[in-house]
C-alpha cells in the first residue's frame, strides 16, 4: 500500500506534463500546439531514419533466415541503454536522492522507499527503451509475421533485460563516485571517469564492426558474436522469442528477475548509508589566502557558465561529449590515419564521401551535440533571482549563455579540423573553408539553442538530469541542431555539381549565418518581456 | 528614497497578492513589514526588486523606475531572498567576486570589505569552499555579504533573521543602524515582531495584499506591544 502510495508522487514528480515542460503548457495553447509539432518532429525524424534501417535490415536477415538477428539488436541496444541511464542515475536514484531528508524521518520501510526508487529508474529506463527499440521490434514482427506468444514473450524479455546490467552499473557508479569522492574536485574525477566509460565502450563496440557492408547497422553485427559466446541471456532472449522455447525463457526469467529482488534487498542498508553521507557539509576551515580578480561583466557571466558546466558531472558529460570526440578523433587520425577514416566512414554511413565532407559531417555533428545554450537558463533553477535582482540586462545573460555554448564546441572543432587536415592531407582553401563552416554552424546551433531555452525554460527541477537529459529544451535543442546540418546536407548536396565541394560548404555556411542572424535577433529582441514574465 | 505607488499584482488573474500598495521609505529608515504567511509581503520585496512583474502601479527608487530603467534602479539596492539558493557549483569567494565583478567594485574595495563582514560573520575560513558544502546559515551569511559589499543605498530583505545564528543576528542588526545612519534605507519583511518593535523606526502591516496600517513604530504602537497590534489588527479588518 504505501509503495503504490509513494510511486504515485514519485512519478507525479517525475513524469507530470508540467515537470517535462517546465511550465503549464495548457496555458498557453500557441507553445503547446509548436512543441506538440516540435516533438511530434523529432520522433518523425528518429523513426523514419533508424526505422528505415531497421526495415531495411530485416528484409536482408529474411532472406538469410536470420531475422533473431534483430532480437539481438534490441537485447544489446535495451542493454546499452540500461547501462548509460543506470551509469548516469543510479547515484541520484538510489544512492543520493535529493528528498532523502524528508523520506528519513517518516515510519517508511527504507526497502519500500528503494522499491519505489528503483521502480521510477525503470520506468526511465523503459521509456528509453521503447523509443530506441520500436522501430526494431516493428520490423522483426512485420517480417517474421505477428504472433501473439512472441509478442507476449518479447515483452517479458523486454522488461527482464535491463535488470543485470542495472545492478551491476548501479554497483560500478557507487563505486566510481565513492572513489573519487575520496580526492579533491571529485567532480572532475568522477566525469573523467565517466567520459573513459563511455568512450572506451563505443571504441569496443566499434572494434567488432565489419567494413564495407550495404546497410550500416550490419556493421554492428560484430558485436553480437563476442557477446552471444560470453552472455548467455542474449541466446535465451532469442530462443524464447524466435522459437518459443520455454526453457530458454525460464532461464531469463529467473537469472534477471531473482537478482533484481536480491539486489534490493542487499542494498537497502547501503543506500541508507550513502545517503547519511550525502548530507555532510563541510564546516572545517581552507586556510588557502583569499584571491580577488576583476572582470568585465560579460567574461564574468561566461566564466560563471564555465563553472557551473564542470561542477556538475551530467551536464558535462552530455553537453561536452562533442568537444571530446572531436579532440580523440583529431589526435588519434595522426596516429591511425586509416582506421579513423573508416571508422567516420561507418559512424557516417553514406559510401563515395570525400575525406573532407565526412570530416565536415563528423565535425558539424560533433559541434550540434554541445547545446548549453539550450539549457543553461534553466539551470539557474532557484538561484534565478540573483541575475533578475541584479544590475544584468537579460541580453548580456543570454549573449554570455550563448558565447559560452560556442566557446565550448569552436575551438575544439577547429583543432579537430586542423589535426585531420595534417592527417589527411587536406588542401588550406578546404581547411579554412571547413573551418568558416564549423563557425556558422556553431553560432546557428547556439543561437537555436539560446531561442528554444528563452521560450521554454525550465527552473523547476529535483536534479540537474531533469535539465539536461529531460528538458524540452534539451529535446529540441539537440534535434535543432541535427536540423541544421541536415539543411546544409541539402544545400551542398544539390549545390555541389554546380559550385564544386568548397563553395557549396561556403554556401551552406552562409545560410548558418542567416539562420544564426535571425535567431540571435529574436533572442535580443525577446529577452526584456519574457524574463520579466518569468518566476523567480 | 523608495517609493511604492499604487502597486497591484496578481498571480492568477482574480485575486490580488498585492492591492493597490503606497508605502514611502526615507533615507534612514528602517522599515519593518509585517504580515501572516501568505499576506502577500514576498510578492512586494519581489516586485520592488524587479524579480517579478506587476500588473498596475509603480516602483521608484531615487527617481529611477523598475518598470523602465531597471538597471539604474537595480545598481542602486541589493536584494536578499528568505531562502538563500545561489550558486552551488561556486566557492564563497567565487560567488563574491561575480557580485562584485556586477556592480563594478574595484579590486582593493571588494577584498577590504569581502574580509570585514565575512570576518564579522566567521565565514572567512569557509570562502575558499564550494557554496555546496555551505549550511543554511552560511549561505544566508554569504547572501549578506554579498550585498554589503557594493555598499547598496537600499536594502530589500526577505526574513534576513531566518536560520542565522544569535551572533550573526546582533552583527547584522548594527551594521543596518550604521548604514541608516549613513543615509541608506532598510526595507524588510518579518515574522519576528520583536525584532521589528525594537530595531525598525517604521512598520507596515500587511494583511491579504492590502496595507493595513503603516507608520512610525511609536505612532503604530502606542502604549501596546507590536504582537498585540498586529493581532488585533488582523482580527479587525
Amino acid at each position: 500500500m504505501t509503495y503504490w502510495k509513494l510511486l504515485k508522487i514519485f512519478f507525479k514528480e517525475n513524469f507530470s506534463f508540467n515537470r517535462f515542460f517546465g511550465t503549464d503548457i495548457r496555458k498557453n495553447k500557441k507553445k503547446a500546439i509548436l512543441l506538440g509539432l516540435v516533438i511530434l518532429y523529432a520522433f518523425g525524424v528518429f523513426l523514419f531514419s533508424f526505422g528505415y534501417m531497421f526495415f531495411d535490415l530485416g528484409k536482408i536477415l529474411k532472406e538469410f533466415d536470420m531475422l533473431d538477428t534483430l532480437l539481438a539488436f534490441v537485447f544489446v541496444y535495451a542493454t546499452a541503454i540500461a547501462i548509460m541511464i543506470t551509469l548516469f542515475r543510479a547515484n541520484g536514484y538510489l544512492f543520493r536522492f535529493k528528498d532523502y531528508e524528508i523520506l528519513a524521518p517518516l515510519p517508511l520501510k527504507t526497502r519500500t522507499v528503494l522499491f519505489a526508487k528503483l521502480t521510477v529508474m525503470m520506468a526511465f529506463i523503459y521509456m528509453g527503451l521503447f523509443f530506441i527499440t520500436l522501430p526494431i521490434a516493428f520490423s522483426y514482427f512485420w517480417h517474421s509475421g505477428f504472433n501473439i506468444i512472441s509478442l507476449l514473450l518479447y515483452l517479458a524479455g523486454f522488461l527482464l533485460i535491463p535488470a543485470i546490467p542495472l545492478i551491476i552499473f548501479a554497483f560500478v557508479s557507487l563505486l566510481i563516485a565513492r572513489i573519487t569522492s575520496r580526492f579533491r574536485g571529485a567532480n572532475y574525477i568522477y566525469t573523467i571517469v565517466m567520459f573513459a566509460v563511455l568512450i572506451g565502450g563505443m571504441v569496443w563496440s566499434f572494434s567488432f564492426s565489419f567494413a564495407g557492408e550495404d546497410n550500416p547497422l550490419l556493421s554492428q553485427g560484430g558485436i553480437f558474436g563476442v557477446l552471444e559466446e560470453y552472455y548467455l541471456p542474449l541466446s535465451w532472449f532469442k530462443d524464447a522469442v524466435h522459437l518459443h522455447d520455454p526453457l530458454a525463457f525460464i532461464f531469463l526469467f529467473l537469472t534477471h528477475a531473482l537478482p533484481l529482488v536480491g539486489f534490493i534487498f542487499l542494498i537497502s542498508r547501503l543506500v541508507v548509508k550513502t545517503n547519511q553521507k550525502g548530507l555532510s557539509v563541510v564546516t572545517g576551515k581552507n586556510k588557502k589566502p583569499l584571491k580577488y580578480r576583476e572582470r568585465p561583466l560579460m567574461e564574468s557571466l561566461v566564466i560563471k557558465e564555465a563553472r557551473k558546466f564542470i561542477s556538475v558531472p551530467i551536464y558535462t558529460i552530455n553537453s561536452g561529449f562533442g568537444p571530446i570526440i572531436m579532440i580523440l578523433l583529431g589526435v588519434l587520425s595522426l596516429i591511425f590515419k586509416t582506421k579513423i577514416a573508416d571508422f567516420m566512414g561507418e559512424m557516417v554511413g553514406i559510401e563515395a564521401l570525400s575525406i573532407d565532407l565526412l570530416v565536415m559531417i563528423i565535425i558539424g555533428f560533433s559541434i550540434a551535440m554541445v547545446y548549453t545554450s539550450a539549457i543553461s537558463l534553466s539551470l539557474e533553477g532557484k538561484s534565478f533571482w540573483i541575475v533578475k535582482s541584479l544590475p544584468i540586462k537579460p541580453q548580456s545573460i543570454m549573449l554570455a549563455k550563448l558565447i559560452f555554448n560556442i566557446l565550448l564546441g569552436l575551438p575544439f572543432a577547429v583543432l579537430a579540423i586542423l589535426l585531420m587536415g595534417i592527417a589527411f592531407e587536406i588542401n588550406v582553401f578546404s581547411l579554412m573553408t571547413m573551418i568558416g563552416v564549423a563557425l556558422s554552424i556553431s553560432l546557428s546551433t547556439s543561437a537555436i539553442g539560446s531561442f528554444i531555452n528563452l521560450h521554454f525554460p525550465k527552473f523547476e527541477f529535483m536534479n540537474e538530469t531533469e535539465v539536461v537529459k529531460q528538458s524540452v529544451g534539451a529535446l529540441i535543442g539537440v534535434f535543432a541542431g541535427f536540423g541544421i546540418l541536415v539543411i546544409d546536407g541539402v544545400i551542398v548536396y544539390f549545390a555541389m555539381d554546380q559550385l564544386g565541394q568548397n563553395l557549396a560548404l561556403l554556401l551552406g555556411g552562409l545560410a548558418n549565418i542567416a539562420v544564426f542572424g535571425i535567431f540571435l535577433s529574436l533572442v535580443l529582441s525577446a529577452s526584456d518581456r519574457l524574463f520579466a514574465k518569468m518566476k523567480a | 528614497m523608495l517609493e511604492v505607488k499604487n502597486l497591484s499584482k496578481s498571480y492568477d488573474g482574480k485575486k490580488n497578492a498585492c492591492d493597490s500598495i503606497n508605502l514611502v521609505i526615507e533615507p534612514g529608515d528602517i522599515y519593518g513589514f509585517i504580515g501572516h504567511n501568505g499576506a502577500g509581503k514576498t510578492t512586494l520585496l519581489k516586485s520592488i526588486a524587479g524579480i517579478i512583474d506587476f500588473d498596475q502601479g509603480d516602483v521608484i527608487i531615487d527617481n529611477h523606475s523598475i518598470k523602465t530603467e531597471p538597471l539604474a534602479a537595480k545598481k542602486l539596492f541589493a536584494y536578499i531572498p528568505d531562502n538563500p539558493d545561489i550558486y552551488e557549483s561556486l566557492t564563497g569567494s567565487q560567488y563574491l567576486d561575480f557580485i562584485a565583478d556586477v556592480f563594478q567594485v574595484d579590486l582593493q574595495k571588494r577584498a577590504r570589505l569581502i574580509e570585514k563582514y565575512a570576518t564579522m560573520f566567521e565565514i572567512i575560513g569557509a570562502l575558499n569552499n564550494p557554496i555546496s558544502s555551505y549550511s543554511h546559515g552560511m549561505k544566508q551569511k554569504l547572501v549578506l555579504i554579498s550585498a554589503l559589499i557594493h555598499e547598496p543605498k537600499i536594502m530589500l530583505l526577505d526574513e534576513p533573521f531566518v536560520g542565522l545564528d544569535p551572533k550573526a543576528s546582533f552583527m547584522i542588526k548594527e551594521v543596518f543602524k550604521e548604514m541608516c545612519d549613513q543615509g541608506s534605507l532598510i526595507f524588510f519583511s518579518t515574522h519576528v515582531l520583536e525584532v521589528a518593535e525594537k530595531l525598525c523606526n517604521k512598520v507596515a502591516i500587511i494583511k491579504n495584499g492590502k496595507i493595513v496600517a503603516n507608520g512610525t513604530t511609536e505612532s503604530i504602537l502606542k502604549d501596546n506591544s507590536l504582537e498585540s497590534v498586529f493581532m488585533e489588527l488582523i482580527k479587525e479588518s
